[in-house]
């Protein structure tokens, strides 16, 4: 019996949180998905090793990602709206942690809406990322997923 | 600091590199790490049958590849200063389909220097070949007045 669906969730309600690390050959192969080489991505700013570039943040962070994630069935959802804050810089190889929770629902137009903020920390447990997302649900054959 | 924001001043308009969706960009986007087995991931980003199952006509675009496109060009104008606190707010009235090309694009709103500082204020957006936005919203950023060396 699966937890309770992405669309039950309420505010104050976590999606299970989970950990990465931005290895070199992750890193490398969404430098490849978005086609940007440029120098702080391959070099770093003199400061360590390479940052990361923003998309493997963008990347890991929506709730589809959280082991907890469940969609009912013949469900789907869609993003509406993102606000996407970049707090500090990340290098390649640090290894992270992203969390959800689930900030605020409501319905409008006959859908269900569903606001969640993603943080992810670094491991000295450092904020360096946090997102801001507004997603709505809708019956399969509408559009897509987020 | 970069050419790019040597030249962002409000009412400067800044287009990033034109970029085609293809399909092994899209995979390796949506696909999944490329050593998890069984790769690439079957999902209406990557797989034709899997969208078709959703609803769709054929494979849409990830929105974070784009929306990638334009962070990434905001890292071109701003540099390191946007890992200090660069911020976007957008939305994507439409979708991507493979081989779309898209183009992110910076307007640059205002400029607020501050003690020690200059915050500037973007309109932002991406748009295909056609000239329709896929992606449209604000962006900001921070840089400090005495840091040259963006």
């Amino acid at each position: 019996m699966p937890g309770p669906y992405a669309h039950e969730l309420q505010a104050g309600d976590r999606y299970d949180g989970y950990g990465f690390t931005a290895t070199a050959e992750l890193h490398q192969q969404f430098l490849f998905a978005v086609e940007d080489y440029n120098r702080l991505y391959l070099d770093g700013d003199g400061d360590g090793p390479p940052l990361v570039h923003p998309v493997l943040l963008m990347h890991m962070t929506p709730r589809t990602r959280s082991p907890s994630f469940a969609l009912a069935p013949g469900m789907g959802s869609a993003l509406a709206r993102d606000q996407a804050s970049w707090l500090q810089p990340v290098h390649v190889g640090e290894a992270l942690r992203v969390d959800w929770t689930v900030t605020r629902t409501y319905e409008q137009r006959g859908r269900i809406y569903q606001d969640y903020v993603a943080t992810v920390h670094d491991s000295r447990g450092d904020l360096v990322f946090r997102r801001d997302t507004s997603s709505t649900f809708f019956t399969l054959a509408m559009g897509t997923s987020a | 600091m970069t050419a790019l924001l040597q030249r962002l001043q409000p009412g400067e308009v800044l287009h990033g590199p034109a970029r085609r969706m293809t399909l092994a960009r899209v995979l390796a986007l949506s696909g999944g790490p490329l050593d998890k087995p069984g790769w690439p991931d079957r999902n209406l980003h990557t797989d034709h049958a899997a969208a078709v199952a959703a609803g769709l006509d054929g494979i849409v675009v990830s929105g974070t590849q784009w929306e990638g496109h334009l962070a990434g060009f905001l890292v071109d104008i701003f540099g390191r200063h946007w890992f200090g606190g660069g911020e976007f707010k957008v939305k994507v009235p439409r979708s991507v389909r493979l081989d779309d090309t898209l183009q992110p694009v910076v307007r640059c709103e205002d400029v607020e220097h501050t003690a020690g500082a200059a915050l500037y204020q973007l309109a932002v957006w991406c748009e295909n070949a056609a000239g329709e936005q896929v992606l449209v919203g604000t962006a900001q950023c921070r840089v400090p007045a005495t840091t040259g060396d963006a």
